[in-house]
């Protein structure tokens, strides 16, 4: 049994490695190790590679497993550890710059405010929701946090129509 | 926080699974072969469960202090306790953990009953054990959702009533197959105690990591 308590690299981002992967790979050093992408935050689990080598991964905070994380290196053999494909669903918005980053901006304060679960009422630069307690103020600063640069957040008191083409799912 | 982290498994399915009684069926096993076990019993407004496990594994059969069966009621969502927010399930672990660094081999963590999306947070538990049951027809598995596809290992229980309502195990075996691809899942019968070897097997190899119980480490170190 193998204990892999840290992340060497990842040949998505750290050049070396990715050669120092095509040359072990060529020889046939290389072996993967496959977890589903609710794996990868697990600090403790026990895995076989496509070679069939025992691995006990142990860790002592949220390791945040990705995708070409390189988790075992010696002179004789490199373990390289994938993520599952599984299926997504994906939406192009059409004559728009992918790069644009108002656009960028809306998906993730959309992602956001779909997981609240809320209806929203929407005008050229402004989005609004209704709030279930005044305290949910603190909860959304939180939220948007990331995002602070950006946007402003502020409360009101007034009337509150849906936009009618959506379908929310609200509780 | 610098104490030691104990392996933790998490145990989820619906209201009436066995949950409880799979846990009171496995912890004699791993109490045989010297694993010293906490159990925290999660429930949404009583502590019946927890109460139940303390005295017929700690009371009644001395398998570990009574103070080590601790009864949670979380209110609201059971998920939520287990997934979303942890925090409360998190401070009682950790609270474990400080006391028992060095003889406690293994902490459960039993969710109240839920439906069949209930997954644990990785921060709170490294294992998911995942029951359902016959009674609820052979079509169950294949009703996939996050439980029964992503869970660490699946556990069907009440094999013994198949007959008696019409569910055909073979059905459920390949759905089971077919869903959880390479993961693995086990028949039992939490009233017999069938099966359940099994479930301590998997716990001591993919959690335990077959080492040896804390206490006879520390006895020989």
């Amino acid at each position: 049994m193998l204990v892999i308590k840290n992340i060497i690299g990842n040949i998505t981002t750290d050049k070396q490695l990715e050669e120092k992967y095509e040359l072990m790979n060529s020889k046939g050093s290389s072996e993967k190790v496959t977890i589903t992408r609710l794996e990868t935050q697990k600090l403790r689990m026990r895995k076989n590679t496509d070679k069939g080598s025992d691995l006990a991964f142990v860790f002592e905070h949220n390791p945040q497993l990705r995708h070409g994380d390189v988790i075992y290196l010696d002179e004789n053999k490199m373990i390289l550890l994938e993520l599952e494909p599984e299926y997504v669903g994906i939406i192009t918005l059409k004559d728009t710059d992918k790069n644009d980053q108002v656009f960028l901006l809306s998906i993730k304060i959309g992602h956001n405010l779909g997981n609240l679960h809320r209806p929203i009422q929407v005008t050229k630069n402004q989005v609004m929701f209704p709030l279930q307690a005044e305290t949910e103020l603190e909860m959304l600063k939180k939220l948007f946090a990331p995002f602070n640069r950006f946007i402003e957040i502020k409360t009101d008191h007034m009337v509150f129509e849906p936009e009618e083409e959506h379908h929310i799912h609200e509780h | 926080m610098n104490h030691k982290r104990i392996p933790r498994i998490g145990i989820g399915g619906p209201v009436g699974s066995g949950k409880t009684m799979l846990i009171e069926q496995f912890v004699p096993l791993l109490s045989q072969k010297g694993y010293k076990t906490a159990i925290i019993s999660n429930d949404v407004v009583s502590k019946i469960d927890a109460d139940r496990m303390r005295k017929n594994l700690a009371s009644e059969r001395g398998l570990l202090p009574e103070s080590l069966v601790i009864g949670l009621a979380t209110g609201g969502c059971p998920h939520t306790a287990v997934r979303e927010d942890p925090s409360m399930n998190i401070s009682v672990v950790e609270e474990i953990e400080a006391k028992h660094n060095t003889d406690l081999d293994l902490i459960i963590i039993e969710s109240g009953g839920d439906n069949i999306t209930t997954t644990f947070s990785p921060a709170l538990a490294d294992y998911f054990i995942y029951i359902i049951d016959v009674s609820s027809g052979d079509k169950y598995p294949r009703k996939r959702g996050l439980g029964i596809e992503n869970c660490d290992l699946l556990v069907i229980n009440k094999i013994d009533i198949a007959p008696y309502i019409g569910a055909d195990l073979k059905v459920m075996e390949n759905d089971a197959k077919v869903v959880r691809k390479n993961k693995p899942y086990v028949f039992v019968n939490c009233k017999t105690g069938q099966g359940v070897q099994e479930v301590a097997e998997h716990i001591i190899k993919d959690v335990l990591f077959e080492e040896p119980p804390k206490t006879v480490i520390n006895k020989t170190a």
